[in-house]
């Protein structure tokens, strides 16, 4: 195409056309920049309102405080460059750690380390904290001077750790206030070191999202205390009436008993004087030494349910003091063997690391008796009882743990779940006492009883007692 | 045995057991093979030495070549996030692997980028792939790459990009055969039975008339049409904007026009300031724009990355039909990631892209300050593009 020069007065228009041009081409940039920053921050405020959703659906579904400062912390961690968090709940007019946080690799010590570390919360300290505040550890010693202790207990659990040098970071300090002048409780967010990358700011001071979700976190945790004590002294409620229930039963059986013994012992110690004294005279007579047997059985029988029935009835403080196991296993034994006649039962004594065990001797004898007549009983045609005795750690805690197995036909599971039960029996001359002693005995020693039983493996008794030393 | 590649990831805060960890499951997938390359990127959070070690000690002497980046990219989308590494671990019998590196990038690029020849005319001959993993903050890589392609020993595709550090434009790093350098180039040089293949694109549009680059140096542009640089750029922003932050980066570029265009690619290369000069006004490109240079002002649109991306990753996977890649690395603008897309970055930008190839080929990639990829044969400087490169094997089709 041939290029034919443009009038003068044209060339002008057009440069200034195009200057024009150029002029709205840079607004136009301008308004692109100012929306793409109101789009990003709309963005960013959403991504805030969304999790705080999230927050307060979790929120109120938790039940434990614990639940909810967790939660909220791993809301923040999200939205914020915090890696670590610690919540503390107001209780008794101290903070009290309830809950930890840490992303992987920022890990503090374990939440044991916590427990037993509440700090005092004197009321200057929470007005010093009206709002959120962002401050690097040693700003906030200077700003926050009652926060030392906080301080302190946040770079014990999260930063004196082997291999982790202790950098300053910054700390997120968000008072849960439920409503003004009642502090819920506090949490702090931390971040190893100050610098922040641009995707993921810290948040400002006194920034009213992080208010909003405080107070949300506030509400919630009240709520879950409320919640909790009302569920507590619910509780509380029913296990003294049921107490009080029982005891009153059992003041009414223990009279009985008392009554029963009088009346059945003293008779009883004519009939077993008058056996002595029969026995001497009838010297060898045929049958006679027969009949004077069945008669002092029979009196044990006796003799024995009022023994049961005292032991159930009438609980004695136990006397504790510091004894070997083994023997007491022995004479248990012993007892039981002559208490109930019989066939081919084999006993195996196993006892296994065990020193002196602090106890009342005289009642663990007994329920290791009542279990090993149990046992014996259940093995008409003879077998293998087996008491099996060692240590065991529960908690922290040694713990004596005696089993005594037989295998007998195990006990079918719609009696396994009454066996407890005082008069509960399946024997025509049972008492139905033996078991319920066994746990009233063991009880009283703060420990507990269990039983294991299948037709094929037999049946085994677990006593565990607290050993007690020091 | 073939070429095995194996890719890990890890965010653990721990900057040893993030290397440890994110190479422990990169070499899962090379199925007891000691690998013969080990690429590591990783984002700035971390202390880089111990980061290095965590990862050396799995890989043991293994080379190992890479940067620190703005965020790195897996199968499991881009994190920008502090702490992210990023592990790809090769071993193969039909490739070979070799890692050099050249300082002073930042003073000389002309003769960091010659001496880097000179590495590769020592290195066993059949170099196939040059990768390149540069300062992102004071290199000139436009005459980094003049002085590296003025005198190559033989014709090899050079593709790579430079470092980040999370868009604090403070210092970035290189990681040289186990070393964390600044102001470095770390390369890696992959020869015998590779085929490369290589695709670049941006997503911007020119706006406004065309403008002269009146004064320039060193990669400093002092005057726009005889005005002071960030005066020019200023027109485009609020006037009271004080200096050259991530979101200013982000939002307008200039485009240079390239002496042969490609139809696929386009006309122009994009060149996005890195930083400002306060006392002068003078703003520094890592592209390297010379005085004399015609350049148009031009925006990105979100729309047009995200197509074309996937267009230059369908027109490699056309190339080899039939054919999966032994692996994809993947350079992408730190300006086209969570700056531009935010939380919906990795379905808008990163997956659609992935998908192309599907998910069973290992992929690694970083979100850079700038790009190095062909047009036309040459070796550019890219601001604001997408740079991918398939490495193909011997040939099975
Ligand atoms: N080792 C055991 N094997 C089978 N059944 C047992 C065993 N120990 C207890 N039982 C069952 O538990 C019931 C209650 O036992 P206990 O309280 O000692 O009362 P009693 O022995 O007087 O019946 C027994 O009647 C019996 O049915
Ligand atoms: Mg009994």
């Amino acid at each position: 195409m041939p290029a034919r020069a443009p009038p003068p007065d044209e060339v002008s228009t057009l440069i200034r056309q195009n200057r024009e041009l150029n002029e709205q081409v840079k607004q136009l940039v301008r308004a692109e920049r100012q929306l793409y920053l109101s789009r990003r921050e709309v963005e960013r405020q959403l991504g805030r309102t969304h999790a705080l959703n999230r927050f307060a659906l979790e929120a109120g579904g938790a039940s434990e405080p614990g639940e909810i400062l967790r939660a909220l912390s791993e809301m923040l961690a999200g939205l914020f460059p915090f890696e670590q968090g610690l919540g503390l709940l107001v209780q008794g007019g101290r903070l009290v750690p309830a809950a930890v946080f840490a992303l992987p690799g920022r890990e503090g010590k374990g939440e044991e380390e916590l427990s037993g570390r509440a700090i005092a919360l004197d009321r200057a300290f929470a007005d010093e904290l009206p709002s959120p505040r962002v401050l690097s550890e040693p700003a906030a010693r200077k700003e926050l001077p009652r926060s030392g202790p906080l301080l302190d207990l946040l770079s014990h659990f999260f930063c004196e750790r082997a291999g982790c040098p202790v950098q300053p970071g910054v700390v997120l300090w968000l008072p849960l206030w439920r409503k003004p002048g009642e502090l819920a409780g506090l949490l702090l967010m931390r971040k190893a070191k100050e610098e922040t990358t641009f995707h993921c700011e810290l948040p400002a001071d006194r920034d009213s999202f992080l208010e909003v979700a405080a107070r949300h976190a506030a509400a919630a945790v009240s709520n879950a205390l409320l919640l909790d004590d009302l569920k507590r002294s619910y509780g509380t409620l029913e296990r003294t009436q049921a107490e009080l229930v029982a005891k009153e039963r059992l003041a009414a059986v223990g009279e009985l008993a008392a009554v029963m013994a009088h009346e059945v012992r003293n008779p009883l110690g004519v009939v077993f004087n008058s056996l002595g004294s029969l026995r001497k005279l009838l010297g060898d007579v045929r049958d006679g030494a027969a009949l004077l047997d069945m008669m002092e059985e029979e009196a044990d029988r006796l003799d024995r349910i009022v023994g049961d029935l005292l032991d159930f009835a009438r609980p004695k403080p136990p006397n504790l003091l510091p004894e070997a196991l083994e023997p007491i296993i022995f004479g248990a034994i012993e007892t039981a063997r002559r208490a109930v006649p019989n066939r081919g039962v084999d006993f195996q004594v196993e006892v296994r690391g065990l020193g002196a065990v602090v106890m009342d001797s005289r009642m663990i004898r007994q329920a290791l008796v009542n279990l090993l007549i149990n046992a014996v009983q259940a093995l008409p045609r003879g077998g293998r009882v087996r008491v099996l005795a060692s240590e065991e750690a529960r908690g922290g805690e040694p713990f004596a743990r005696i089993e005594v197995s037989d295998d007998g036909p195990g006990i079918p599971s719609e009696s396994a779940m009454r066996l407890f039960e005082p008069f509960f029996t399946t024997k025509a001359s049972g008492t139905g006492l033996g078991l319920a002693v066994v746990r009233r005995f063991v009880e009283a020693h703060q420990g507990e009883v269990a039983v294991e039983t299948s037709p094929e493996r037999g049946t085994t008794f677990r006593v565990l007692i607290p050993v007690g030393r020091g | 045995m073939g070429t095995a590649v194996g890719v890990g990831k890890s965010t653990h805060r721990r900057c040893r057991t993030a290397g440890s960890t994110a190479a422990e499951s990169a070499l899962a997938g090379l199925g007891g093979h000691k690998p013969g390359l080990v690429l590591a990127f990783a984002t700035a959070g971390y202390d880089q030495e111990e980061l290095l070690r965590g990862v050396s000690e799995v890989t043991g002497g293994s080379p190992l070549a890479g940067c620190s980046a703005e965020g790195v990219i897996t199968h499991e989308g881009s994190d920008e996030g502090s702490h992210a590494i990023g592990v790809m671990a090769l071993a193969s019998d039909r490739l070979t692997f070799d890692t050099f590196s050249s300082g002073d990038v930042s003073a000389e690029p002309r003769s960091c980028g010659e001496r880097l020849s000179e590495q590769l005319r020592a290195a066993p001959a059949g170099g196939k792939l040059l990768l390149l993993f540069a300062d992102g903050l004071t290199a000139n890589c436009t005459e980094l790459l003049a002085g590296l392609t003025e005198r190559l020993p033989y014709p090899v595709a050079i593709v790579g990009g430079t470092a980040g550090d999370l868009l604090n434009f403070k210092r970035t790093y290189q990681y040289c055969d186990g070393r964390v350098a600044s102001g470095s180039v770390s390369a890696v040089l992959i020869g015998g039975e590779a085929r490369p293949d290589i695709e670049v694109s941006h997503g911007c549009d020119l706006i406004g008339l065309e403008q002269t680059i009146t004064r320039a140096e060193r990669g400093f542009v002092y005057e726009i049409e005889g005005r002071p640089a960030w005066a020019f750029f200023k027109e485009y922003l609020e006037s009271d904007a004080e200096d050259l932050d991530a979101l200013t980066v982000a939002h307008i570029c200039l485009a240079e026009l390239l002496p042969r265009a490609n139809l696929d690619y386009g006309e122009h290369i994009i060149r996005v300031p890195l930083k400002l000069e306060k006392e002068t006004g003078a703003l520094f490109f890592a592209g390297g724009l010379k005085a004399g240079t015609r350049v148009h002002v031009a925006m990105r649109r979100p729309e047009r990355i995200c197509e074309r991306a996937v267009a230059s990753a369908r027109r490699i996977a056309a190339r080899h039909p039939g054919e999966d890649p032994l692996l994809v690395l993947q350079f992408d603008c730190a300006g086209r990631g969570r700056l531009l897309f935010g939380e919906r970055t990795n379905e808008a930008s990163i997956q659609p892209v992935q998908r192309v190839f599907g998910n069973g080929v290992p992929w690694l990639g970083l979100h850079t300050y700038g790009e190095i990829a062909p047009v036309e044969g040459r070796a550019y400087f890219h601001n604001y593009t997408l740079a991918l490169c398939a490495l193909y094997g011997a040939g099975g089709s």
